[in-house]
């Protein structure tokens, strides 16, 4: 593709579409190929290396604790051999933002994750009536007490203003009518139940229809509206490719939406084959979400992390999993830096690649960047960092920076010595590096 | 590395001539301070300003009722102060403590979350805009806009809700470390090459609109006030005591804050633990007395820094509690509650209606006070700001003497 070389161009594809790339990583999927990497991406169907993360649920990691719930999604966000289907779940629970301090049960929080995780590729509509009978979702938006006799309005003008359609094809009656359709929707031994009690079967009209609708056909009218189709698709290339007004290449998206009935996996598809997302205004173009930097530096630097450490930390930096801001989810972008998060990012990327971060939070190898070939020269060190974590760019100012912070000793009274690659050499300057080039400005861009 | 500290000094104080951050300079030193108070998980105002000389107060309250001995009379009136807040007591009989009973939500919320979001955000439909009450009033002065030292959330990690803007959130500093680059401990001698670096990778002014151009902008402010907070506070000394613990030294950390000329204007800070469903009587007499010591401290340190009569102090709490007790020596969540307003400018008194204990309203004391007019006093009579497009019509309480 114009302009992007094909290791930019796989390491852009592993960025957005999982969580980043490992040592060794590259050079395995460019033997695969692009189209081939995106093809597995999608239909990946083998195992995804999480049995044993998954058997410690009920036992060492308590799913009644949003803590430990956050600590399984971490450790798979780092460990899956399927990064798009977590990504698309870290989507989602962006797009459909439900918090836990709302809802106060880790449980129902787990549940809804995991809905995001098996339904989060499929088609749109599918995705959208399991969500509606989510019990988060029918505690945050108080789904759960709307009853015929005192209608809630709130999941109702949420489904449509932040869900599907967006601000536009409705109106306030549009909303009442919604509103009373899902009454009875509500939450019995934490599963979905419908009480017919409460619920107004009466005839409604919404956007235009007649019916006697009930809360699954808002839904499908809803899904299969084109203003929800445009806005998704929308949001999938912000999301993916870049933040400015895509314009012509949304279509092969929408073709793909309507092709498919608003399959998500064929919209990725069409999206990730897309000139426009291989292009120069994507690359490196987007701010890395707090969960990005995090997850992705681990996966960069490989070694070992407590995942449980990794969930207050991008709390920190200002994205706290299962609790987001409010029912519109994070803004992200520019929002993501402020004084106080980008010294929270600068101090996590100390603490990863120190000999070890607070409370044994990591170890990570510094060595392991290099796969195996020992450097020869501080030039050679700092050309192969800047190629694993930067794809290879960075200003020559930030090249200077650092080939200087290379250069100057760190024990002021040693004598002049030639480069060693030593373990004083990993151990100290090193991991001064990549603390220093995790910090970067570029290095915060996805 | 002495060329290289002296260097980053002089780069340090170059940044802070470029982005104007207030350092010393004398306006800086007649701007208004308050320092916000969360009391978290919901203080029980009927302990705090009790009504003593009810009989109805004991009968619903056998075990968790406070004995004339564990309270300090309000002269003239049937109400008393815990004896925990011996030192507000004192306060507000030299006239500088507002107590303000029965504040509240509008509309009663009994989820800690709720509540707190909207006492927060000062709406009652907090979920849609996250930005707090203090953060969009502040964001009215347009010097505060891009200055971060404007605000700080103090102690907590991660965002302070009241103090989101709409435009950024202003900074919270678990400590002076925390808002500095930290580089590895076991490398003292590498530190400056590494703090060097940082400057250095961030220096270029070079602005294409993009995003790595928008995180140097930021990063150049983040550091620039990062060693403007390390300069300027190191000169604090102090001789008074604080409460021990956390949220003294969270208190002391506002008073070197305030001793320097940072401009900054306000503070948020959260003393937790007032969820007493059970065993309340210890809990909240420990809590009280860190509270009201705590806020003394900060007085007296004002007054020894010089800065006391332009410092406000204002507490709040999500909810207070039911009125009855309940089987666990606890009270559970209840409505109305108790805000404190504290300082020498302040127009010491009681506000609000004191509670009717015949009139509860499902067992709670009721809110008959809109939180919303403690805020359109502290903002409109206290900080000089607009109070209406951050609260609304609410009518301002006349909080403060020269309002």
């Amino acid at each position: 593709m114009a302009g992007i070389d094909p290791r930019k161009r796989m390491a852009h594809l592993l960025r957005r579409a999982g969580f980043g790339v490992a040592p060794r990583e590259l050079d395995r999927r460019l033997a695969v190929g692009f189209e081939r990497t995106v093809h597995e991406l999608l239909e990946f169907e083998g195992d995804d290396g999480l049995a044993e993360v998954d058997r410690l649920v009920g036992g060492i990691l308590d799913f009644n604790a949003i803590d430990d719930v956050r600590t399984w999604w971490v450790y798979r966000m780092v460990h899956t051999r399927r990064p798009l289907v977590e990504k698309m779940a870290f989507f989602w629970h962006g797009h459909f933002a439900t918090g836990v301090g709302k809802v106060g049960n880790a449980q129902w929080m787990a549940q809804q994750n995991q809905i995001f995780r098996e339904h989060g590729l499929g088609r749109f509509g599918d995705l959208l009536q399991r969500v509606a009978r989510d019990p988060a979702m029918l505690s945050y938006l108080d789904g759960a007490s709307n009853r015929k006799a005192h209608p809630n309005e709130n999941f109702a003008r949420e489904v449509m203003e932040l869900f599907t359609t967006g601000l536009g094809p409705y109106s306030e009656k549009d909303v009442q009518e919604a509103a009373r359709a899902f009454t009875g929707w509500q939450v019995k031994d934490g599963a979905f139940a419908f009480n017919a009690g409460d619920h107004d079967d009466g005839s409604k009209s919404f956007l235009g229809r007649y019916g006697r609708f009930d809360g699954s056909d808002v839904l499908r009218i809803l899904a299969e509206h084109p203003a929800t189709g445009q806005r998704i698709c929308q949001k999938l290339f912000a999301f993916f490719a870049h933040d400015d007004p895509p314009g012509k290449s949304l279509q092969p998206l929408l073709q793909a939406w309507n092709d498919s009935g608003g399959s998500i996996r064929e919209v990725l598809r069409a999206l990730f084959l897309s000139e426009a997302f291989s292009s120069p205004k994507a690359w490196r173009a987007k701010i890395k979400s707090p969960a990005e930097y995090v997850i992705g530096t681990i996966r960069a630097l490989g070694g070992t992390v407590t995942p449980r450490a990794m969930g207050p930390l991008m709390a920190r930096m200002g994205q706290d999993l299962f609790n987001p801001p409010s029912v519109k989810g994070w803004d992200g972008g520019r929002a993501w830096i402020s004084t106080s998060s980008l010294f929270e990012r600068f101090n996590f990327a100390a603490a990863v690649t120190g000999q070890r971060g607070p409370e044994g939070t990591s170890h990570v190898d510094p060595e392991s960047i290099f796969e195996g070939v020992q450097p020869t020269s501080v030039d050679d060190v700092l050309e192969r960092t800047v190629t694993h974590l930067l794809d290879g760019e960075l200003p020559p100012e930030g090249k200077a920076a650092l080939r200087s912070y290379l250069e100057v000793p760190d024990d002021p009274k040693a004598k002049p010595a030639p480069f060693a690659f030593d373990h004083r050499f990993v151990d100290g300057k090193l991991r001064g590096l990549l603390h220093l080039v995790l910090s970067t400005p570029e290095y915060q861009l996805s | 590395m002495d060329l290289t500290r002296r260097e980053l000094l002089r780069s340090g104080a170059a940044g802070l001539a470029a982005l104007s951050l207030p350092l010393p300079a004398g306006a800086s030193d007649v701007r208004r301070i308050l320092v916000v108070i969360q009391l978290a998980g919901g203080n029980d105002g009927l302990n705090t300003l009790v009504p003593i000389s009810d009989p109805r107060y004991r009968s619903l309250r056998p075990t968790v009722a406070l004995a004339a001995s564990d309270v300090l009379p309000i002269r003239d009136t049937p109400l008393a102060l815990h004896s925990s807040l011996a030192r507000l007591h004192g306060l507000f009989e030299r006239g500088q403590l507002a107590v303000v009973q029965g504040v509240g939500t509008p509309a009663v919320n009994r989820s800690h979350f709720e509540s707190t979001a909207i006492w927060q955000t000062a709406r009652l439909d907090p979920h849609r805009d996250p930005a707090g009450w203090l953060g969009r009033a502040l964001e009215q002065r347009a010097d505060a806009i891009g200055q971060p030292l404007t605000a700080l959330g103090i102690g907590g990690a991660g965002t302070t809700p009241v103090l989101v803007g709409s435009h950024a959130p202003f900074p919270s500093l678990a400590s002076l470390e925390a808002f500095a680059v930290q580089p590895d401990r076991r490398f003292p001698q590498d530190a400056p090459a590494i703090k060097s670096a940082v400057a250095a990778l961030n220096a270029s002014t070079r602005d294409d609109g993009s995003p790595a151009a928008y995180i140097r902008r930021v990063a150049r402010t983040a550091l620039s006030a990062s060693s403007a907070l390390a300069s300027a506070t190191q000169g604090y000394r102090s001789t008074v005591e604080y409460p021990n613990g956390p949220f003294g030294n969270q208190l002391r950390l506002v008073a070197q804050l305030c001793s320097a000329p940072l401009g900054t204007t306000a503070f948020h800070l959260t003393l937790g633990g007032f969820d007493t469903h059970a065993n309340q009587k210890g809990q909240q007499a420990n809590l009280l007395r860190q509270l009201s010591e705590g806020i003394a401290a900060l007085l007296e340190d004002a007054e020894a820094h010089g800065f006391v009569d332009r410092l406000a102090v204002l507490t709040y709490s999500e909810f207070g509690r039911r009125a009855q007790e309940n089987a666990s020596g606890g009270t559970d969540h209840g409505a109305g509650s108790v805000a404190f307003v504290a300082g020498p400018g302040v127009r010491g008194g009681l506000y609000g209606r004191t509670v009717d204990l015949g009139a509860l309203v499902e067992g709670d004391v009721p809110s008959t006070l809109d939180f919303r007019a403690l805020y359109a006093s502290v903002l409109q009579n206290w900080l000089g700001l607009k109070a209406a497009p951050v609260v609304g019509s609410t009518a301002p309480l006349t909080l403060f003497r020269n309002a």
